[in-house]
């Protein structure tokens, strides 16, 4: 190999090697994690929900939740002709969607004092859907007491 | 060929090869409004609403677009309300009276959320009827 082939070979081979770093060198760098821990506040607003769930029916109830906080749904009580207190029935929590209550949390569950159903939410407007899960023979009255805050 | 001839080529070649230039141009990002139709069938002195959820803040409109007894159109009030979903119902912010129209006959400034429309028969409507209701959002 020639001189100049031979020096040429060297530039190109330190162009190629170097020339294409495009990184600027930088300081090393600290990270501080800071973690914010955000208390669910408790229930501080109640609603009772009363209506009559018909057969293979089912029905909503919308709320607002006000602040970062803990939901509680509870179907306290189920009665009519025909309809033994320990019926049990399907209770969900969603956001209200066109016509509906599109639930995200569900559970079947006989009445009591709850809550059967509970989370914590965001701000925001959520609505609580009983239904009957093929268990009615005839229309129930029911009452459903929501508490968010 | 020289040897700084061929230094001056590789040297071009390097330094266009080091280019950061490799930007892609784009086009501005526009939102398209959504729209939403809400049809049904209303009996008379009933309500109705619908519920809808809003991604991003700014103005709904709400239009009742047709109101028809079978296939006629019809010229009968109703009352078009645009509000929050709350209890059984749709608690309204803004209402109107009206008849159909292809222009938006209620505005509503709104955040991010969920929102819904209402249509109600206040006057007595004389039998039920098929209605479609436009909204207009972010």
């Amino acid at each position: 190999m020639k001189p100049a082939a031979r020096i040429c070979s060297l530039i190109l081979t330190l162009l190629t090697t170097f020339g294409c770093r495009g990184d600027t060198p930088t300081s090393p760098t600290t990270t501080t994690t800071t973690t914010t821990t955000t208390t669910a506040a408790s229930p501080i607003y109640s609603e009772e929900f009363i209506d009559i769930l018909s057969v293979s029916g089912s029905v909503f109830y919308s709320f607002t939740v006000t602040q970062y906080g803990t939901v509680n749904i509870s179907l306290t009580s189920v009665s009519g002709a025909f309809v033994p207190s320990t019926v049990t029935l399907g209770l969900g929590l969603g956001t209200p969607e066109a016509e509906g209550c599109s639930t995200t949390s569900n559970v079947s569950t006989q009445s009591g004092a709850g809550p059967q159903l509970t989370g914590v939410y965001n701000p925001g407007v959520y609505c609580v859907k009983v239904s009957d899960v093929g268990n009615l023979y005839a229309a129930a009255r029911f009452a459903v007491t929501v508490a968010y805050p | 060929m020289s040897a700084i001839r061929l230094m001056a080529l590789i040297t071009v070649f390097a330094a266009i090869g080091c280019s950061d230039a490799a930007e892609t141009l784009t086009s501005p990002t526009t939102t398209e409004p959504a729209t939403i139709l809400f049809s049904g069938t209303l009996q008379p002195r009933a309500t109705r609403f619908y519920s809808y959820t809003l991604t991003t803040g700014g103005s709904v409109t709400a239009m009742l677009a047709s109101l028809e007894r079978g296939s006629t159109p019809m010229p009968n009030t109703l009352e078009l309300g645009l509000g929050v979903p709350a209890g059984t119902g749709c608690a309204v912010v803004t209402s109107a009276k009206t008849t159909t129209s292809l222009v938006p006959q209620l505005r509503q400034d709104a955040a991010i959320g969920t929102y819904c429309v209402r249509i109600s028969d206040t006057e007595g409507l004389p039998a039920a009827m098929n209605f479609t209701i436009r909204v207009i959002h972010p």
